[in-house]
């Protein structure tokens, strides 16, 4: 990845657009789309994310074109988009199979829309629709399948013409209007509503700011007063921008990020490290005010707890364990739980910003088992918590393995984190335990049964068992204090196969409405990485003890310390 | 006391740590192997061959035991200890709700079509065998139970018809069924039968290729067939100068037009050329009906994007038109389809429903499959004094009739040589038929499954294929018997029926947003009855059924919806709900037990964690 690229984008630093005109004014127009009512600024973001997955655009001419101004263009721009390159194809066998050039990433409609393979995967596709569910589609089936829905939402949009941007006489939940539909709906308003919308373009094409901000709010009031009951109210459209615009989830990770850099010297002890340990703990727990400040927004946005995907989850798993964490230090001090959870979080919050094609961030309805708030929260909020707990309790694996192999001499360190893991492990046990047990008791309200080794179920109960193994062997004497670190590590990954792998590599069983595709390639990265980092931990933590001619495991309670 | 010495050293081994940590991985493997092997295969295989399995059970079985024992090893509880104890405890008593609820509890499904009958028993998902005697009355129920326990070739399974004189054998389970014609002489009816062999030296992959089948002129499903990309058909033509017409070739470059749409409305009929009337209103003599044919779509396909009809390609495959009708009665907006007459759809707008019928003709096409515009045809015209004749067709213009006699080879003159030789033909044929295992065909959405089954009594025996669903009666000597094969049925002791159904959506989307059905519930016994509405995560509960929306399928243009409510009964559930709070509360009590207690005092179950090295403590 182009680090320098994520990280001035994340800055703030990006060059401004390069649009003469200030289209902020028409960000808090309103349209309808996806189920929910928004601001024409997400539905612009949202789309270009769809068609090129990023929220900007380049132009052909190398020029970063904004989402807003990219919908200013196609609504009043006046040009063809049939050949622009705006739609994202980054599969690679599937440009092969396509015949597409396998360096381009960006293709026109024009390049792809007449292209008889793809026509002909996604006509056999439908052909065997009855027969071939979409979770037994092969990946480069998948892929061609999103491609081509790409291409249909280019063709609905490319012109502009189909925003539906005016509210039905009336009806509060019905469905908006384009503008060609407005004139049959509203008669009396049709002129009106024209000339309106073409001010606002005139304005765009003038170049003139306070004009365009005049128009824009025109053009919202005058559908506002269409259907004053329907229309967001500006509070709740300005939530939403706020939202977009603060993006206080990578505000959040900046913060962790600086805890954890002001968080390491601390830790060593240096004589200085007093100042450092309280601006890192001030950042860290800005951080976490931050999170809870987009929580809030989001919630309130989406009108339901914010865990409904893996966007989501991601979030709110960092979210736990940083909460976690910073209980456990207001406890013991310690600074390693500051240190490993501003980690991990600067990991999750970073992926969840930067993979929008994996971690859709765009807030959507529910499907209709999913749409109660009470057990969403009980449920879910939950199970998440646990995952959080994992997370730290890896996080902090971490820390002490480091120590195995770079400091092996500081025993009492080792031993002080390892009591730590141990107890953040078990927090994680009661909370996963406690949320899959009141998925059950949710299971038997909306299915009708309480367990029945759905995959999702399975694999929650798979964790447990494995931290359940971790813990216990702890008491039989086969879990040193190595053993407990590495196997924090290990058994996390049964967390990610429980989160993500049942949803995106197993893809069968009951709770498919959380199904999706994409990013397993990093993941399998991840988890071999990790296996491999365990591995080559593991061989140098054995010649050591060789070395220092130990045959007691470290750390290791005493034989017969079992639950007598 | 002696006992205790006894039983401690039993239970501290059966109960033992080890022991348990290595069930648990053990368990943890079968679950991973388990997940893996359903996403490859299927939820119902991973079913039989892991969670059901005796095996499973019975590793489920050790492990709730070592928990039991460890717990009990341990007795009388020291305070320290009975987070731990609690815990085990909740384990052992959510297992017990399982097992009750696995030996008690049903589970089922109520499939309720809106406004329809009520539904008085539920539908198990096992499959049974049921058995009537007619002298008796007496009825039994076979479990089947094929999916654990598949049928073998050669097999014959005895199966258990308990209180019956007969004795009942599975031979075999099918999964796919079709019914042989079988045609033979002496009927009553004017009902002429052709059976004829299509040879072909060069068939699919070139390889020569044969095939014989009947066609019959009054069964719907046998006037026409389709091999390949040939069409054969059977006719009677009544006049001699249609007749004649009709072995004559058609008049040369035949116009292809658009065809007819012809709509019955009001006790009139209206035939319109679509080429004619394209865009063009219609208006009746009597000026009361207007008729636009508003659009037509040579190939039609609805774009799953915009939701809006298109024409993909100007080649009729698919021919439909979109008309309107308006009358003084109101406007009716409708799709009519050549290919699928069934299908039309109507918008009516203050219409009476099925006010206005329409059947749009596309003359080239013919029976069902694709391309049939072009297809090569061999048509068989029964005259009025049921002699043969035959007219064969191919692109672009080849044609060739005449008479046909049993036994003559006709050469069809088509691109692809083949010839066709009737076999027989049977003015008034009595018409049987069988039905006889066949091959599923890939990608069918329907399959027609059925039991092979011998019956044996008194000497006498007699086999015979039972259909899923379908009735079937069999004799034996004197005695007469009812079978049918289907779901298990149980009855609930209420009837339950839908008085409406809605999935209201997502604003200005198709996504449901919820869906809710509102049924009627009526007691037999005291005549209560209830109405409720039950919708996602709201079930209703009624005499300990547990009644829970599952899925549904929306009627076709404003037909009823059907709901399928999923009907539960689980004696289990008060043990787990109990075994859970145990759980939750001992997980806690154990981590709170740990917090601030001194190390001297370090019992085995805190040998390790913050009790070690808390440094808060010191």
């Amino acid at each position: 990845m182009k680090l320098h690229m994520v990280l001035a984008g994340a800055l703030g630093l990006a060059a401004m657009s390069a649009s003469a005109v200030d289209l902020r004014p028409l960000e808090s127009v309103a349209i309808q789309e996806g189920g929910r009512k928004k601001p024409l600024a997400t539905y612009a973001r949202e789309t270009l994310q769809k068609l090129a997955g990023r929220s900007t655009w380049r132009a052909d001419d190398g020029r970063r074109i904004e989402a807003m101004e990219w919908i200013a263009r196609l609504m009043w721009g006046g040009e063809s988009w049939e050949e622009a390159r705006l739609i994202r194809c980054g599969y690679i066998p599937l440009k092969q199979r396509l015949g597409l050039p396998a360096s381009q990433r960006w293709f026109a409609f024009a390049e792809l829309s007449g292209n008889a393979e793809l026509r002909k995967i996604v006509d056999d596709l439908a052909a065997q629709r009855e027969t071939k569910l979409r979770a037994d589609w092969s990946k480069l089936e998948t892929e061609a399948s999103a491609l081509f829905d790409k291409l249909g939402l280019f063709q609905e949009i490319a012109h502009g013409h189909t925003l539906r941007l005016i509210p039905p006489p009336g009806d509060a939940d019905g469905a908006w209007l384009t503008a060609a539909e407005a004139e049959a709906a509203h008669p009396a308003h049709a002129e009106a509503i024209r000339s309106a919308w073409k001010a606002i373009g005139d304005a765009w094409k003038s170049g003139s700011d306070a004009e365009l901000a005049g128009t824009a709010s025109r053009f919202r009031e005058l559908c506002r007063s269409l259907s004053p009951g329907a229309y967001p109210t500006d509070r709740e459209l300005g939530r939403e921008l706020t939202y977009q615009r603060v993006h206080p989830f990578r505000l959040a990770w900046m913060a962790y990020l600086a805890a954890f850099i002001l968080m390491a010297p601390a830790a060593r002890g240096a004589g200085w490290r007093g100042g450092m340990y309280w601006a890192a703990l001030g950042l860290f727990v800005a951080g976490l005010a931050l999170q809870t400040y987009g929580f809030a927004l989001r919630s309130l946005i989406a009108g339901r707890a914010p865990v409904t995907n893996m966007y989501e989850v991601m979030l709110f798993t960092a979210f736990g364990a940083s909460l976690l964490a910073l209980v456990f230090e207001l406890l013991h001090r310690s600074r390693y739980f500051v240190m490993a959870a501003s980690a991990v979080s600067v990991l999750a919050l970073v992926l969840a910003d930067n993979l929008p094609a994996v971690l859709n961030p765009s807030i959507q309805p529910l499907v209709p088992v999913l749409r109660s708030n009470y057990w969403l929260t009980v449920h879910v909020l939950t199970i998440t918590l646990g995952y959080a707990a994992f997370l730290l309790a890896m996080g902090l694996g971490h820390i002490v393995i480091g120590y195995y192999v770079w400091r092996p001499a500081a025993r009492q360190r080792i031993e002080e984190l390892t009591g730590f893991n141990y107890r953040t492990m078990q927090i994680g046990l009661f909370f996963l335990v406690a949320g899959t047990i009141l998925g059950g008791v949710w299971a038997n309200d909306s299915w009708g049964r309480f367990w029945g080794w759905d995959p999702k179920e399975t694999w929650a109960l798979i964790a447990i068992l494995l931290y359940l193994v971790v813990l216990h062997g702890r008491h039989t004497g086969w879990m040193g204090d190595f053993a407990l670190n590495a196997a924090s590590i290990l058994s996390f990954q049964s967390i990610i196969m429980a989160a993500y792998g049942v949803n995106f590599v197993l893809g069968k069983g009951l709770h498919s409405y959380g199904f999706g595709a994409g990013g397993e390639l990093a993941v399998a990265f991840y988890v071999l990485a990790e296996l491999l980092l365990v591995a080559v931990a593991t061989v140098r933590f054995r010649s050591s003890r060789v070395a220092s001619g130990s045959s007691t495991r470290p750390g290791a309670p005493a034989a017969g310390a079992g639950p007598d | 006391m002696g006992n205790q010495r006894l039983i401690r050293p039993i239970l501290q081994l059966l109960g033992s740590l080890k022991l348990g940590v290595s069930l648990l991985a053990v368990l943890s493997a079968v679950l991973i192997a388990a997940t893996i092997y359903e996403s490859r295969t299927s939820t119902r295989a991973a079913q039989m061959l892991f969670y059901q399995s005796g095996w499973f059970i019975a590793l489920l079985f050790a492990l709730g035991a070592n928990v039991l024992c460890a717990a009990l090893a341990r007795y009388p509880w020291k305070r320290h200890q009975w987070g731990f104890a609690v815990t085990h405890l909740g384990i052992i008593v959510l297992l017990m709700g399982s097992i009750i609820g696995l030996l008690f509890g049903l589970e089922g499904t109520l499939s309720l079509l809106e406004g329809g009958a009520p539904e008085s028993s539920i539908k198990l998902d096992h499959e049974v065998l049921l058995i009537r005697s007619r002298a008796t009355g007496d009825a039994i129920e076979v479990p089947l139970d094929v999916e654990r326990r598949p049928v073998s070739a050669g097999e014959r399974r005895r199966l258990r018809a308990r209180g019956l004189p007969v004795g009942i054998e599975l031979l075999a389970v099918h999964p796919h069924t079709r019914s042989e014609l079988v045609v033979s002489e002496g009927g009553t009816n004017r009902n002429a039968a052709v059976r004829f062999t299509l040879r072909s030296p060069m068939g699919e992959g070139s390889q020569p290729f044969e095939v014989s089948d009947w066609l019959v002129e009054l069964d719907p499903e046998r006037q026409g067939l389709a091999l390949g990309p040939a069409r054969f058909r059977i006719e009677r033509v009544s006049a001699p100068e249609e007749l004649a017409r009709r072995l004559q070739p058609p008049p040369a470059a035949a116009p292809a037009g658009k065809g007819t749409l012809s709509i019955a409305f009001d006790g009139q009929d209206y035939a319109l050329p679509v080429e004619q009337h394209l865009g063009r209103p219609y208006q009746s003599p009597d000026g009361k009906v207007r008729i636009l044919i508003k659009d037509y779509y040579a190939d039609f396909r609805m774009n799953t994007q915009t939701r809006e009809p298109t024409s993909v390609s100007d080649e009729p495959d698919n021919p439909a038109v979109l008309f309107e009708l308006t009358s003084g009665e109101g406007r009716c907006v409708g799709f009519s389809f050549a290919r699928f007459p069934d299908m039309s759809i109507y918008k009516n707008e203050s219409m009476a429903e099925n006010a206005v019928r329409a059947v749009y003709r596309f003359e080239p096409i013919e029976g069902a499959g694709s391309r049939a515009g072009r297809a090569h045809t061999l048509t068989f015209l029964i005259g009025p004094e049921d002699q043969l004749h035959f007219v064969s067709r191919a692109p672009p213009s080849a044609h060739k009739a005449g008479p046909a006699k049993p036994g003559d080879a006709i050469d069809l003159g088509w691109p692809i040589p083949a010839t066709a030789t009737v076999d027989a033909m049977i003015p008034r044929p009595r018409i049987e038929s069988r039905i006889v295992p066949a091959s599923v065909e890939p990608g069918a959405r329907f399959a027609s499954p059925a039991v092979a089954l011998g019956l044996r009594q008194e000497g006498e025996s007699v086999e015979t294929l039972v259909r899923w669903g379908e009735p079937a009666t069999v004799q034996i000597g004197p005695a007469t018997y009812d079978l049918r094969y289907g779901s298990a049925e149980r009855p609930l002791g209420f009837s339950v029926s839908l008085k409406s159904f809605s999935a209201p959506r997502y604003e200005g989307t198709e996504m449901p947003a919820s869906f809710e059905s509102e049924v009627r519930v009526e007691n037999h016994r005291n005549g209560e009855a209830i109405e409720r509405k039950v919708w996602m995560n709201h079930p209703l509960t009624y005499q300990g059924y547990r009644i829970s929306q599952a899925s549904y399928q929306e009627g076709a243009e404003g037909g009823p919806d059907r709901s399928i409510l999923q009907v539960a009964r689980d004696p289990g559930w008060p043990l787990k709900a109990a075994g859970s709070i145990l759980i939750v509360l001992g997980i806690g009590l154990m981590f709170l037990q740990k917090t601030g207690r001194p190390k001297t005092q370090a019992g085995p179950a805190a040998a390790s964690g913050l009790a070690m090295s808390d440094p808060g403590g010191r």
